[in-house]
């Protein structure tokens, strides 16, 4: 089955680019998780961390300091990326979905927590851990 | 105001507090008008408070003096600002229209230049690491000083320090806070230079302190160093890159010049090394902005400050190609005097783009002079291999190429090397092509040498050239083959030995032609006679164009000569000992058998090495050009069954019979309607195995699947679809393959039912039937009539 869109996409050294919430806290990842405290709040906590911390917001990125050289965000971020046209497209389809969705990029390695992409890219987690950042789980 | 605020101080001993604070609050709304908003009774109170003064005249006259000195003084100041701007306009020689225009003008002057000589493909440049960023930090420094600000406070430890803590390690101090200036106070270059130099200083301490602690520190200083690289570019003042020849050079800094100079309206002049003049550079600038006008470039640069200052926007002076110059150690002295004087000017960068080779010999010194201001980046292209979907997709476009596919082994050519890649597309430009699975390298350098011919040409020509015609370079390109076969030397020939033999302008137009790096290019070669000397050489841009116009020499120029010559240079030249038999026998096989010279096609056929360039280069050769000699050679490596040779007729479109109506899988199938039982057998266990190519895998039970089956599964797939019929009717040539197969195979068998039950094609199997020499396939085969 052919699909329409995605919300990650990876070069392949560990740098994403992620579809997110726009509003998304710590506080409310954790209670969409129904997390409250325990062992499972603190691991979360630094999955949270390991995407969020350092991420950069593209858009904000694109209007503050690219606009003038990119006549659109999807451009910017097809070249920027050196995304191929086809999953641009779906990448863009999967941010445009809802107006509360934004696009920012990470290095996963960055936070520290070195096996973090196989706890939320495994094919068994993958999908849930996308709704989390959506906020819709 | 002064009144109001003395009337407060009297007021207080009988007035309450209240009272005074009102007044206060007036006063201060005098001082600052526009501070918070006021309502309409404070209007009213002061317009009431105005008229009393007025009424007694005595204080009215006192204030009107004090208002009339301080206007008389404001005046007085503003004539002072009008007369120093004044100044300022008659010195700058240079109006700030004609600079603009003059910027403008000379940007798209090279944007153009570069366009139609080919070295500039628009919209083809591939962001790979972080080189454009570095150069957007190093050209709009003050706009990016506030990212670099913000993402060294964004970097987070909290993971380091919890695994420190955990190990009892101690803990790790980060703040960035005192070191980052708010941009408001980033007035002039030289504090923004000072801000971001103690922000890299800070970064590159702590890097130093993680550099060197395992995994869990290694991250870590990583992050912090790469933010450090990028935020070094804010403040340095002269960035060099260099790459070996045909990588991109010129490509990046035209990309510089169109989508980030230009877009965010930077100021750039823009020069080739070629133009620059050894005596004087800062002259070779001013000239160029202003080829009609004589200012200087201390006019030029005056001029430019006020609008660098006024937009926050440094002066980028560019040069590309240092190596192009054709005086190399006379520029490096002037460039160095060059970039002392430009300098001095705090909002002047420069940009210098190199080749390696040349770098290392001639202008490294510019690094170690300009050590503490210089970035210098090696090799531009590091990373195309894992972007190459993006790089085949913008010069596909670019040169309006739609391709089914690529090979790996192609792909990797590609990326190793941009310049095979960029003639490629240049040869097939416009063109929809089948996968590629090899590259037919001799028309392809033959297209290809005419195009450049032909452009270098009209380049030069439109330049003022005018000896630069086609015939000129042709000729050219011809004495240099020439040499290189009478000495058998066959790289690096001395420039000096070709100067002797031209005049001056002839020189002119051949020093150009080399700067371009088309086909030909200049290389230096360290002089015998001196270990610091070194000599001008020339050398093609691939070894590989040396050997495709070495075969054509051979062939074109020897053979007509002299046949006898032309024998013996063949044989000694494509010996298996002489360097250049590898490549010089596919050319001289591929260019051969296109002409179809009969004394030549003799003269390869009986060379030694002939059968196996044969069954390697065939298949690049135009179908027009294949003759029943080829096709018997063909048949003897099916009957030794060469499997490179049976996978090609089988592969690569040769299925089609239309398309290749000579060599093509019909050979295959006359060939195994000839074998009995135990030849099918012998035939496809060697051709298609029916064992994993990979036994480790086998072994662990984890196995591929093995040659066989994969050919099955993509013959299958043909067939996958809603109406189960195949897309191409010469298709089903693959599917009496598999008829064969269903000889010896139990998964054949079943993929040949699913095709007869849903095509009904028995024409097919009733020709096999009667063809076929395998008493078994005949009477298995019955059961699909």
């Amino acid at each position: 089955m052919d699909i329409d869109k995605i919300y990650r996409y990876s070069n392949g050294f560990c740098e994403h680019l992620k579809v997110v919430h726009k509003d998304i806290t710590l506080e409310k990842f954790l209670s969409n998780a129904g997390l409250g405290d325990g062992f499972g709040a603190t691991l979360f906590t630094r999955l949270y961390n390991s995407v969020m911390s350092e991420a950069e917001n593209m858009e904000d990125l694109y209007e503050r300091f690219y606009k003038q050289e990119y006549d659109c965000f999807s451009t910017f971020i097809g070249s920027k990326f050196a995304i191929p046209d086809k999953s641009l497209t779906l990448l863009m389809n999967g941010m445009n979905e809802s107006d509360n969705f934004t696009l920012i990029y990470y290095d996963a390695l960055h936070y520290g927590m070195t096996d973090v992409d196989e706890l939320i890219y495994g094919e068994d987690y993958e999908e849930k851990f996308t709704k989390l950042f959506l906020l819709s789980l | 105001m002064r009144a109001l605020r003395k009337w407060t101080k009297h007021d207080v001993d009988w007035e309450s507090r209240k009272y005074r604070e009102r007044l206060l609050d007036l006063a201060e709304y005098i001082e600052n008008p526009k501070g918070k908003e006021r309502c309409n009774s404070d209007i009213e109170l002061l317009e009431y408070y105005k008229e009393e003064l007025r009424k007694d005249q005595e204080v009215w006259s006192i204030i009107e003096e004090s208002l009339l000195a301080n206007i008389t003084s404001i005046l007085q100041d503003t004539n002072r600002q009008i007369e120093e701007i004044k100044r300022y306009l008659e010195q700058c020689a240079v109006s700030q229209k004609a600079l603009t225009d003059s910027v403008q003008r000379l940007l798209d002057l090279q944007l153009r230049r570069n366009i139609v000589s080919g070295k500039y493909l628009e919209d083809t440049y591939l962001e790979v690491d972080e080189l454009k960023d570095k150069l957007r930090f190093f050209v709009d420094p003050f706009l990016f000083y506030q990212l670099s600000c913000e993402r060294a406070s964004r970097l987070n430890f909290d993971n380091l320090r919890w695994k420190l803590s955990e190990r009892n390690e101690g803990g790790f101090d980060f703040d960035v806070s005192t070191y980052i200036n708010g941009n408001e106070s980033l007035s002039d270059f030289e504090l923004l230079y000072e801000a971001s130099r103690r922000l890299s200083d800070y970064l590159y301490a702590k890097y130093k302190e993680l550099d060197g602690g395992g995994n869990t520190r290694y991250f870590q200083s990583r992050k912090v160093n790469d933010i450090r690289v990028l935020n070094d570019c804010l403040y340095k003042r002269v960035f060099l890159f260099t790459s070996k020849a045909g990588q991109g050079k010129t490509n990046l800094l035209c990309d510089l010049t169109k989508n980030v100079l230009m877009r965010r309206g930077v100021p750039a002049a823009y020069l080739n090394g070629y133009e620059l003049d050894v005596i004087n550079v800062e002259e070779s600038f001013s000239h160029k902005m202003f080829p009609t006008k004589k200012y200087s470039l201390d006019e030029i640069l005056t001029s430019a400050k006020c609008y660098c200052e006024s937009s926050h926007k440094p002066f980028i002076f560019i040069i590309d190609g240092l190596n192009e110059n054709a005086a190399p150690r006379e520029l490096k002295s002037s460039i160095e005097t060059f970039l002392s004087t430009v300098l001095q000017y705090d909002f002047v960068k420069v940009i210098i783009s190199c080749r390696t080779e040349y770098y290392d010999l001639h202008f490294s010194s510019i690094g170690k002079l300009f050590e503490s201001d210089t970035i210098i980046k090696r090799d531009i292209n590091n990373r195309l291999q894992d972007d190459w979907r993006k790089l085949k997709e913008l010069y596909f476009g670019h040169f309006s190429i739609k391709c089914s596919g690529i090979t790996d082994d192609i792909k990797e050519a590609f990326c190793n090397n941009l310049l095979l890649f960029r003639i490629f597309c240049e040869v097939n430009e416009g063109r929809q092509l089948h996968v590629v699975h090899s590259i037919a390298k001799e028309p392809m350098f033959s297209a290809y040498c005419a195009k450049m011919i032909s452009r270098v040409s009209e380049e030069l020509t439109n330049e003022g050239y005018s000896l630069a015609t086609e015939s000129f370079i042709v000729a050219f390109l011809r004495d240099v083959v020439g040499k290189m076969i009478q000495k058998e030397e066959f790289s690096n020939i001395p420039l000096s030995s070709i100067w002797s033999e031209v005049d001056s302008q002839q020189r002119e137009v051949l020093n150009r032609f080399l700067d371009n790096n088309v086909l030909v290019r200049k290389d230096l070669k360290p002089d015998n006679s001196s270990p610091f000397k070194n000599s001008e050489v020339v050398n093609f841009t691939f070894d590989e164009f040396r050997d495709y116009l070495v075969s054509h020499y051979l062939v074109d120029q020897i053979l007509n000569d002299n046949k006898d010559t032309f024998q013996s240079m063949v044989s000694r030249f494509t010996d298996e000992s002489h360097f250049l038999s590898e490549g010089l026998t596919t050319f001289l096989f591929a260019y051969v058998k296109r002409i179809k010279e009969p004394f030549a096609l003799q003269t390869i056929k009986s060379q030694s090495w002939y059968n196996d360039v044969f069954r390697l280069m065939i298949w690049d050769v135009d179908e027009g050009d294949i003759d029943g000699d080829d096709l018997n050679l063909i048949k003897d490596y099916l009957l030794a069954c060469d499997v490179r040779v049976v996978r090609y007729l089988t592969f690569w479109g040769r299925w089609d019979t239309r398309r290749f109506e000579k060599l093509n899988i019909s050979l295959l199938l006359d060939y195994l309607s000839t074998l009995d039982m135990n030849g099918l057998q012998v035939f496809f266990g060697k051709a298609w195995s029916d064992k994993p190519e990979n036994y480790y895998h086998w072994m662990a039970g984890r196995r591929d699947p093995s040659p066989r089956e994969q050919l099955l599964e993509q013959v299958g797939k043909l067939l996958e679809n809603e109406t189960h019929t195949l897309a191409n009717y010469e298709q089903r040539n693959l599917y009496e393959l598999v008829l064969y197969m269903a000889a010896i195979d139990n998964q054949a068998r079943m993929l040949y039912s699913d095709y007869v039950s849903y095509t009904g094609d028995k024409e097919q199997v009733e020709n096999v039937m009667s063809a076929t020499q395998c008493a078994e396939l005949k009477e298995m085969a019955k059961q699909w009539i």
